[in-house]
């Protein structure tokens, strides 16, 4: 406060009472500012029969005024007397006949304290005193469906369509019809209704997506016949929902718009959704659609629209595709990019994966010269992978020769493994660490580890053949082999390690009475050795899938009683709180 | 043998049960209100132990010294020993197709390998509640309108095997709407409570067992229920000099809407009352004054996270004067946890429906409690549980 100001305060206080102005009555806005602030304070302390009558003090001026309106009928709501809002809604109607608001509000009040007939009276002043507007067709419509008469909800659309016309009420009916089952009606009015709005084309989707097998092809015929095209992409969007990706693509290509710009919208949108989408031929349909958006644009998003496409193409296995878009980067793109190198490297690690090694390291070698060094190395290291996955440990090796990361180191380990040199497997595996690539390669290294650690011999070829069966997928064979290698260990020196492992792969491809023979013999062998605890839980895991629930809680109790310490401890509770129904099965 | 039941207690809801176990096989147990959370002392016995050792519930050697001090410490602070004498009958008021992970007493009761018999209309209305010393009402729906949810969900499976389950049964017992058996049904409940019967119930069997009460002779329910709407006069001719917690409540006329009344603070399915969760705390009694509602707040949390339920909390005008407030959120208009006397008998209502799963939706994954082992809402339920269990002249407040 100024000087000045504090001056003219402390001469208004000396004067006191004898200068005191006589009070002014109140402006009609003061009053509601006063009702509004009143009520505010008495909502917030719980007093809402106070509050409404705050309310309608300042409704008693300004009848029409919305937000003391909205604010009675909280209030009133509040405390169970809801009705007694009618009669101010009732008034402010009137008073502003063309304030939609008011009108909607009437109409909920009265919906919701008089039901059908009362909703009905109120829609019908509604349409009388605003006969331009589609508001009241809608809110009555809505509110009937939401009851669940879909019936009288869409006679009132029905009402409504022959006075506007389709288009204006189409995104309303269209969930209507859904609700009531009329699929192929309901993908009639929302062609209708995305032409006129796409900005409705995701709800559209989400709406139709829940179709019935049975009715999507009529469907599918009624959008691409309604002869606009944001009903060919509606179209196209729930083809992608409902397993048909490829379709979908086809279906979106063929109907792009001109303008570049919104046809690169919609492609855009069509990779992104094919990528949530996830499977093996969504990820096809998103590298087609990547490769279209390169053609649509320029610079560096069409640059990393063919390295995403090349990437798509990579990962749902169509080599022939991302080839050719990796072909048109090294046309376009800085060898050294990084985008670039990650595309080439996922490239031929896929191809390395699944199998076409040679083809793998023909193109790596075709394109070595423009990779990066660091990126060179992983690139190899894949390789090398492919070519022990293929059995050819010598080329495995020439190809991380002289090499000396943690992933080559850990390439060399396993390739002694399958050998059957344990101690350098060892050696290398633990020099290797837990830094190895990729990710599941340090696990299964670090798990690999653990039992060699308790195999106590230098070499045992029996486990390296088993591993090698192992890695070719052939799980029975393994398991056969993993027996064989733990008859030529002592009980504790590692062959019950080797039985429990064995057991483990025979429980996990499906061959219950090998899993429960190894793993019986490996607990006979060592019943207090380090993986002990594990079989046991394992064992009582295959009584439960065998629904043996009695011998599993047997099993289950002994490990827990006598391996109180152990890590799978609270495993074998939880299992056993199932096993006695004490928890959902989930 | 101390079952610890503070932030070192390794598995809160099991130790109840090993509790309720030995205590069935005769075993002495005292219950030390506010020591360590609530803690148990139990005679050494070997089959608590393995118990014990096979839950994961965590157990602390007294010796004979160690239990003289801590009796010292009890003595000299907020703190009680009540004992333990028998292992209570427990009976669940669930219909015969209710799965124990409907409901969060069986759930409870399930996990802590606590003994229960479900009872229903026809052996409530048989007489067979009195053999029972603690009975829990499932979230049923005493006004007999199927939660309303009969409008929202009528084509949902679930909706029309309940309606239809409850309709015949209502005409097998000689009634002519599931609406008129609850009645009857409320009616035998309150009369198991003035005979000395202890209650505990939870979500919307706490209103709605209330609003039934209040209505002996008005009708309530909606035309879908009972073929009439519901009476215009209905709030003002309910009689509340009949029930044993509420009082004054205004009925939500709306058949759309699965609400009852005003009892229920956050009105979860209402469009415009809902309110949004905060946490409750629980109220610290005197133990050497007050050992019931003691009892029946050991926690090793004193704030709880809310859950909602088809009532989530009580309005606390709504309550009867001399009700006990159990658990409360501060400054809210509701409370959480109510108790009280009625006639020989005593009632407890919490409100909500899973305390681990606070926005629970119909059709939501039961909830695995082994991983909500030490869940202080689950505390709360299973402290009603053993409540019975002590000593009669412990009761008595």
């Amino acid at each position: 406060m100024r000087l000045g100001s504090v001056v003219a305060m402390a001469l208004w206080l000396l004067a006191g009472p004898a200068v005191l102005p006589a009070q002014e009555p109140l402006s009609p806005h003061e009053i509601v500012a006063r009702a509004r602030s009143e009520a505010g304070l008495l909502e917030r302390q719980g007093r809402f029969v106070e509050a409404a009558a705050a309310y309608v003090r300042g409704l008693d001026v300004e009848p029409a005024n919305t937000t003391l309106l909205m604010g009675l009928e909280r209030m009133l709501a509040r405390v169970g007397r809801l009705g007694e809002a009618l009669p101010y809604l009732a008034r402010a109607a009137a008073a502003d006949p063309t304030n939609e608001i008011i009108h909607g509000l009437h109409f909920s009040v009265a919906a919701r304290i008089g039901g059908a007939d009362s909703a009905a009276a109120v829609a019908a002043r509604w349409m009388a005193t605003v006969r331009g507007s589609v508001m009241p067709y809608r809110e009555w419509s809505r509110w009937l469906a939401q009851r669940g008469d879909t019936d009288a909800a869409l006679a009132v659309l029905a009402r409504g369509r022959a006075r506007f016309g389709d288009v204006q009420l189409a995104e309303h009916t269209a969930p209507v019809l859904t609700q009531a089952g009329a699929w192929v009606e309901a993908a009639e009015q929302w062609a209708v209704a995305v032409a006129v709005n796409r900005g409705i084309l995701s709800p559209a989707g989400a709406s139709l997506g829940r179709a019935p097998t049975s009715l999507r092809d009529a469907m599918l015929e009624v959008l691409i016949d309604a002869g606009n095209s944001p009903g060919t992409w509606l179209a196209s969007d729930l083809l992608l929902q409902w397993g048909r990706p490829q379709e979908g693509w086809v279906l979106l290509d063929r109907s792009l718009p001109g303008p570049r710009p919104e046809g690169a919208r919609l492609v855009r949108r069509f990779a992104d959704r094919a990528a949530s989408v996830g499977t093996r031929d969504a990820t096809l349909a998103r590298g087609y659609a990547l490769e279209r958006l390169a053609q649509l644009t320029g610079g560096v998003v069409a640059e990393q629209a063919r390295l995403q496409a090349a990437q798509a193409f990579a990962d749902a296995g169509n080599l022939v595709g991302a080839e050719r878009l990796l072909s048109q980067l090294s046309l376009e793109t800085p060898a050294q990019s990084a985008a670039a190198a990650e595309a080439l490297t996922t490239f031929i690690r896929v191809l390395a994966e699944s199998g076409q090694v040679e083809e793998a390291d023909r193109q790596f070698r075709r394109w070595e010269d423009q990779i990066a060094p660091g990126d060179v190395e992983e690139i190899r290291e894949h390789l090398a992978w492919g070519w022990v996955q293929a059995g050819d440990f010598e080329r495995a090796e020439e190809m991380i020769n002289g090499d000396s990361t943690v992933g080559a180191l850990s390439v060399q380990g396993w390739i002694a493994l399958y050998r059957g040199d344990l101690a350098t497997a060892k050696a290398r595996l633990a020099a290797a660490g837990p830094y190895a690539r990729p990710r599941e390669e340090t696990t299964r290294s670090a798990s690999i580890l653990v039992l060699l650690e308790r195999v106590r011999t230098d070499r045992l070829e029996e486990l390296g053949a088993a591993l090698v069966s192992l890695a070719a997928g052939d799980t029975a064979a393994a398991v056969v082999g993993l027996r064989r290698a733990a008859d030529r260990l002592p009980d504790t020196g590692g062959r019950a390690d080797v039985l429990a492992f064995g057991g483990e792969l025979a429980a996990a491809s499906g061959d219950q009475d090998a899993a429960e023979r190894l793993l019986g013999d490996a607990l006979a062998a060592d019943s207090a050795g380090p993986s002990a605890p594990a079989a046991a839980l394992l064992l009582a895991t295959v009584y439960t899938d065998a629904e043996r629930n009695d011998e599993a809680v047997v099993q289950l109790e002994h490990l827990i009683l006598t391996y109180p310490e152990s890590a799978v401890v609270p495993q074998a509770r939880r299992l056993l709180d199932r096993v006695r129904g004490m928890i959902p099965k989930t | 043998m101390l079952l610890p039941m503070d932030e070192q207690q390794t598995n809160h809801l099991k130790a109840y049960g090993v509790t309720f176990r030995s205590l069935k096989r005769g075993g002495r147990a005292e219950w030390m209100l506010n020591y360590r959370g609530g803690s148990f002392l139990l005679a050494d016995d070997p089959a608590a132990r393995r118990e014990a050792a096979l839950d994961g519930v965590r157990v602390e050697d007294l010796s004979a010294a160690a239990e003289v001090q801590l009796r010292g410490v009890i003595g000299a602070n907020n703190m009680e020993t009540i004992p333990l004498e028998k292992a209570p009958r427990v009976a669940v008021y669930a219909p015969p197709s209710a799965a124990p992970w409907d409901d969060a007493v069986t759930m409870a009761l399930q996990y802590a390998g606590i003994e229960y018999e479900t009872v229903w209309d026809p052996e409530v209305l048989g007489g067979q509640l009195p053999s029972y010393e603690w009975l829990h009402l499932h979230h049923e729906d005493f006004t007999g309108q199927f939660s309303k949810f009969y409008l929202s969900s009528s084509t949902a499976p679930w909706l029309r095997d309940m309606v239809r389950l409850q309709t015949q049964t209502a005409r097998a017992l000689g009634f002519a709407h599931p609406a008129a058996l609850k009645k009857a049904v409320a009616r035998r409940i309150r009369g198991y409570v003035e005979d000395g019967g202890f209650l505990f119930a939870m979500c919307t069997a706490t209103e709605t067992l209330e609003l039934a009460l209040a209505a002996e002779e008005v009708d309530i329910a909606a035309a879908y229920s009972d073929g009439t709407p519901m009476a215009p006069d209905a709030t003002t001719s309910l009689r509340w000099d009949r029930t044993i917690a509420f009082r004054d409540a205004v009925l939500e006329p709306s058949p759309q809407i699965a609400s009852f009344s005003d009892i229920d603070g956050h009105q979860v399915n209402h469009p415009v009352r809902r309110q949004p969760l905060g946490a409750f705390t629980l109220f610290d009694f005197a133990a050497k004054i007050d050992p019931v509602p003691t009892m029946l707040v050991q926690c090793h949390r004193n704030v709880i996270p809310d859950f909602y339920g088809l009532t989530t909390s009580f309005t606390r005008d709504r309550l009867k004067r001399g009700v006990t407030i159990l658990a409360e959120e501060p400054g809210a208009p509701w409370v959480k946890y109510v108790h009280g006397g009625y006639g020989q008998g005593t009632w407890t209502f919490l409100g909500g429906h899973d305390p681990e799963d606070p926005q629970h939706q119909i059709g939501d994954p039961p909830t695995d409690l082994s991983l909500h082992s030490s869940s202080p809402g689950y505390r709360l339920i299973l402290n009603n549980v053993l409540f019975p269990a002590a000593k009669k002249r412990e009761l008595k407040t």
